[in-house]
């Protein structure tokens, strides 16, 4: 079983030459799930640029799926986007399609055009959408509309899951029932994913924890 | 390619009746623009002033209108007569056929069918004239007050008729911008929920754009056809029109016609080239890294 995500060294400043991350390395192997806490919103910000390849790092490397995407094209990283990384933002912008259509949209909009139904039916269950997809996205609770956004970014079927915690109330059910939700994706479908927030008091109960707040010798990985 | 043809089918598939409405307001100002820019252009390439190709009578020379039903003959003695006359410089006569058909505008009260003498007597008209009343054949005589040529049916353009048409262009040209640039912000409105879909399932942004920028082009290309539609219409009438072809020459020059066209060509997708760049911005906006919101090190 090989890493399906490494970090290694990770640095990146601002225009100005101030320090946003600093020397970050983590990594998460194929099937795991992670989750990286303790960053400021600069932070989180910062690590999803360089991460969706939209930034480069000033240094270090990003090994996804066996590919460093620092060192490949910006047409190779959109091509892994499409088809080995998904990612799920915190919040999506709702519009006045359905949630199945929203899903089709997106397939559709990327070219595919086999098993589009199978594909979607697949993602609305992994979400636990199945029995709303007609409903309306701007109809959808908070919940629910980080759920389209698990299920948009699972709906083609990635290797690599990455997830901005969303912007939910950490102190309800309700981001418990999201965190269960990427425990369930994660065994039933084996998929890796790696969870990013700055949202402090999460209980990440049985996900491993990977605080970058802390320096790299001193014990940088935490698992719960 | 398969995005860029997707989105271009959603472009037409979401249309709806506002933003037709917006689409046929980008046609016709460009349109409207191109149209009042071919008028500026014939404006411009107009003589300047009558610039008369030939003068038929000089101010202050007699016009001498004959009697119907004269023989040649009664003609060529009558003009001898007055050829003879003492303050009698010069002496023409114009067949009243030849006038008419040159459509030279003589004064209403000096009609006649049967020919004219254009006599040039210097400073001695009146006296002339006087002379000329008793002569049989003469039906009536006149001292032409101003030049009379085949050039005083040129239509000049007023300056201020130059300016409302300068402002005119400009103000349509910004029109037509601007409403490109709705139409695409109205789609893109739509599609504010699925644009970052379309970013994180990695699609360039590029994909979005030039379907976009691909729209507001062909609408104003579209109006860029219309306008050139007018402008052989207009050619072909001008061709046919007497007035419309010395008050305009540039209008029946088919080279000046032919470079006019191409060049609109071109500038109609110009304009809706600029009018998509800008309504794009929406798509620039989420193409863009996410900015880092709060202060470093926070």
């Amino acid at each position: 079983m090989g890493n399906e995500i490494q970090v290694s060294e990770l640095s990146y400043y601002t225009n100005d030459n101030e320090p946003v991350l600093q020397n970050v390395s983590f990594g998460l192997d194929e099937g795991e799930i992670g989750y990286i806490t303790g960053l400021s919103q600069s932070q989180q910000s910062a690590l999803i640029n360089v991460l969706l390849g939209d930034e480069e790092p000033d240094n270090g490397q990003i090994l996804m799926v066996d590919r460093n995407i620092v060192s490949i094209s910006k047409q190779k990283t959109l091509a892994m986007r499409k088809s080995d990384v998904g990612f799920a933002p915190s919040s999506i912008q709702t519009s006045s399609r359905s949630v199945v259509e929203t899903l089709r949209f997106k397939l559709k909009a990327l070219g595919e055009t086999y098993d589009l139904e199978t594909k979607i039916e697949g993602a609305l269950q992994d979400s636990q959408l199945a029995g709303k997809q007609d409903l309306h996205t701007c109809d959808l609770d908070r919940l629910e509309q980080a759920q389209l956004s698990l299920a948009l970014a699972l709906v083609n079927r990635p290797e690599l899951l990455l997830v901005e915690h969303p912007s939910i109330d950490s102190s309800t059910e309700q981001e418990q029932h999201y965190l269960q939700l990427l425990q369930e994706t994660n065994n039933n479908r084996g998929i890796t994913i790696l969870g990013i927030t700055s949202t402090p008091g999460s209980h990440f109960e049985g996900i491993k924890q990977i605080d970058i707040s802390k320096p790299p010798n001193s014990s940088a990985i935490n698992v719960q | 390619m398969k995005p860029i043809s997707f989105i271009s089918k959603q472009i037409i598939r979401e249309m709806n009746l506002r933003r037709f409405g917006y689409s046929m307001g980008v046609v016709a100002t460009s349109f409207l623009f191109l149209s009042c820019l071919y008028l500026l252009f014939f404006m411009h390439s107009q003589p300047i002033g009558s610039a008369p190709k030939k003068v038929y009578a000089n101010q202050g020379q007699i016009i001498v209108a004959l009697s119907g039903k004269q023989s040649s003959q009664a003609i060529s003695k009558l003009y001898l007569s007055i050829r003879k006359w003492k303050p009698v410089n010069s002496i023409q006569f114009f067949a009243a056929p030849e006038l008419n058909q040159e459509e030279v505008h003589l004064p209403p009260n000096i009609t006649s069918g049967g020919g004219y003498f254009i006599i040039d007597a210097a400073h001695n008209s009146p006296t002339v004239l006087n002379r000329l009343k008793d002569i049989s054949g003469v039906k009536s005589t006149l001292i032409a007050e101003q030049n009379i040529s085949k050039g005083k049916t040129l239509f000049i353009f007023p300056s201020w008729l130059k300016g409302v048409v300068l402002a005119g262009t400009i103000l349509f040209a910004l029109v037509a911008t601007a409403l490109t640039n709705y139409t695409i912000s109205s789609i893109i409105e739509k599609w504010s929920g699925d644009l970052e879909t379309l970013k994180y399932g990695g699609i360039g942004s590029s994909k979005i754009k030039i379907p976009l920028i691909g729209y507001g082009v062909l609408c104003t290309t579209f109006g860029a056809g219309l306008g050139i539609i007018l402008l052989y219409v207009a050619s072909n009438w001008a061709s046919t029109n007497e007035i419309a072809r010395i008050s305009l020459p540039a209008l029946v020059n088919n080279r000046f016609i032919l470079g006019l066209a191409l060049w609109s060509g071109l500038l109609g997708p110009v304009i809706g080239f600029l009018g998509g760049g800008l309504g794009i911005s929406k798509v620039k906006e989420v193409w863009a890294p996410r900015s880092l919101e709060d202060p470093i090190n926070s």
